[in-house]
């Protein structure tokens, strides 16, 4: 019986590459573009919104950034559906460890699991690996903040500055110039600014992005922040102040 | 249900409530532990107290942990009380063949203040009620005692005197549950805990 199953897409061709997973890439290279900066303070995270025309209602459906628990964030770019069924099956995952193990999964585990997966699909017969780049973030105990960059290919890398998403490349480039050993959450701000600004000059900025942070309050406990519209606006004022004097 | 002991009251007053239970652990009639409240936090405004097999309620708070974690993580909102009772009739019934032997009382404030009390027997069918509710091993004897001295529209301070009186009286004549019992007061404003002296026997 002829099998169904096309194996193409999980197959080597002769230049040894896999041709899917470089096409997957270009899904990433047109997403919205993320941004992690990990400082000795805390985590900031930044994602670009799409462009909603007024008679969209689809705003609470924006948002690129996902709590897999209470300390374990993920910010996804590229093909959103397939991003949001990583997304759901590695909640479940965490859960489960926590119902087994009674405390909460360390990052690197929820990170392997949800890298097994992409792996598979890029391995067994027939199915296309997952469109989507994942930049998973939090705090643990042992390794304090870390980020980690997941492609396709179930890779992952850590990062202690990373740009995906759209024009990575570039943001890639501004972030290696700007970015030191010692920075503050407030230089970090001005460093996503720096690269998000130049594009949406006229534009109300906090509706092009979407700005989260991941800190210690004065308690010792880790929070995580949205900034609000108004928060996002009025860093813009301060840029501006600043370079008028 | 008597094998591991301990009851539990929960009564309802002016947009607050009070739940207590006593503190006996213990296997048939030996006493194991003095400190072993059965009421458990799910939110600020949401407890839940189960009586019956200790294991079988170990399991279910840490099914209830794994559903409500992914019910807040998908929704960005902490679980309600009536959706968390449903959840819960749910799973008991699930095991309809081969229950959970444990009875469950829930207690909470809705998104309005509004009380939300609602017992459960070993398959999930419920009962709600607005002024007071009782499990566990004197909960006859207790049903009795609290429809004496429940009075409407108790403040918290009034609660807390009868509750404990309530769960005193009921305690000392029983002898697989006591050795002190725990109240948590919970309003709008907060949950204040106490512990209360009863028979140590």
């Amino acid at each position: 019986m002829p099998s169904k199953i096309d194996f193409k897409t999980t197959s080597f061709d002769s230049g040894g590459r896999i041709s899917q997973l470089e096409f997957s890439m270009e899904t990433i290279n047109n997403g919205n573009p993320v941004i992690g900066i990990k400082t000795s303070e805390g985590i900031l995270i930044a994602t670009g919104k799409n462009n909603l025309s007024y008679y969209s209602d689809s705003s609470q459906f924006l948002t690129k950034i996902f709590l897999l628990e209470e300390n374990i964030f993920c910010a996804i770019t590229g093909s959103n559906p397939d991003a949001q069924a990583l997304v759901d099956n590695a909640r479940i995952q965490a859960q489960q460890f926590k119902q087994t193990f009674q405390e909460i999964i360390p990052l690197k585990k929820i990170l392997t699991i949800i890298c097994d997966i992409k792996q598979k699909f890029t391995q067994t017969g027939g199915k296309r690996p997952f469109g989507t780049s994942l930049l998973i973030g939090g705090f643990d105990s042992v390794n304090g903040f870390q980020i980690f960059r997941t492609e396709p290919s179930g890779n992952f890398s850590e990062w202690k500055a990373v740009a995906i998403g759209l024009n990575s490349y570039t943001n890639q480039t501004i972030l290696d110039e700007e970015f030191k050993i010692d920075l503050t959450i407030e230089d970090a701000l001005q460093i996503i600014l720096k690269i998000f600004y130049k594009k949406i000059k006229s534009f109300k900025l906090s509706s092009k992005i979407e700005i989260f942070i991941l800190k210690h309050d004065d308690k010792q406990q880790l929070v995580i922040n949205c900034l609000s519209p108004n928060e996002i606006d009025s860093l813009l004022k301060k840029t501006e102040t600043l370079k008028v004097d | 249900m008597d094998y591991n002991g301990g009851s539990i009251i929960v009564m309802g007053g002016k947009n607050c409530f009070a739940i207590a239970s006593d503190l006996r652990f213990g296997i048939d009639n030996f006493t194991v532990e003095k400190k072993a409240p059965k009421i458990f936090k799910i939110n600020e405004k949401l407890f839940i107290g189960m009586i019956g097999l200790f294991g079988d309620i170990s399991t279910i708070r840490q099914i209830l942990d794994y559903k409500t974690s992914i019910y807040s993580l998908k929704k960005s909102e902490k679980i309600k009380p009536f959706g968390f009772s449903n959840m819960l009739s749910n799973l008991l019934y699930h095991h309809r063949f081969a229950p959970f032997l444990v009875e469950t009382i829930i207690a909470g404030l809705d998104e309005k203040n509004n009380l939300f009390i609602e017992s459960k027997d070993i398959l999930g069918a419920k009962s709600a009620s607005s002024d007071y509710a009782t499990i566990g091993t004197c909960s006859e004897s207790l049903y009795g005692i609290c429809q004496i001295f429940w009075k409407p529209d108790m403040n918290g301070e009034e609660l807390f005197k009868t509750i404990s009186n309530c769960l005193i009286l009921g305690l000392n004549r029983n002898c697989v549950s006591g050795w002190g019992g725990i109240v948590h007061l919970v309003s709008k404003k907060g949950v204040t805990s106490k512990l209360i002296q009863t028979r140590m026997d």
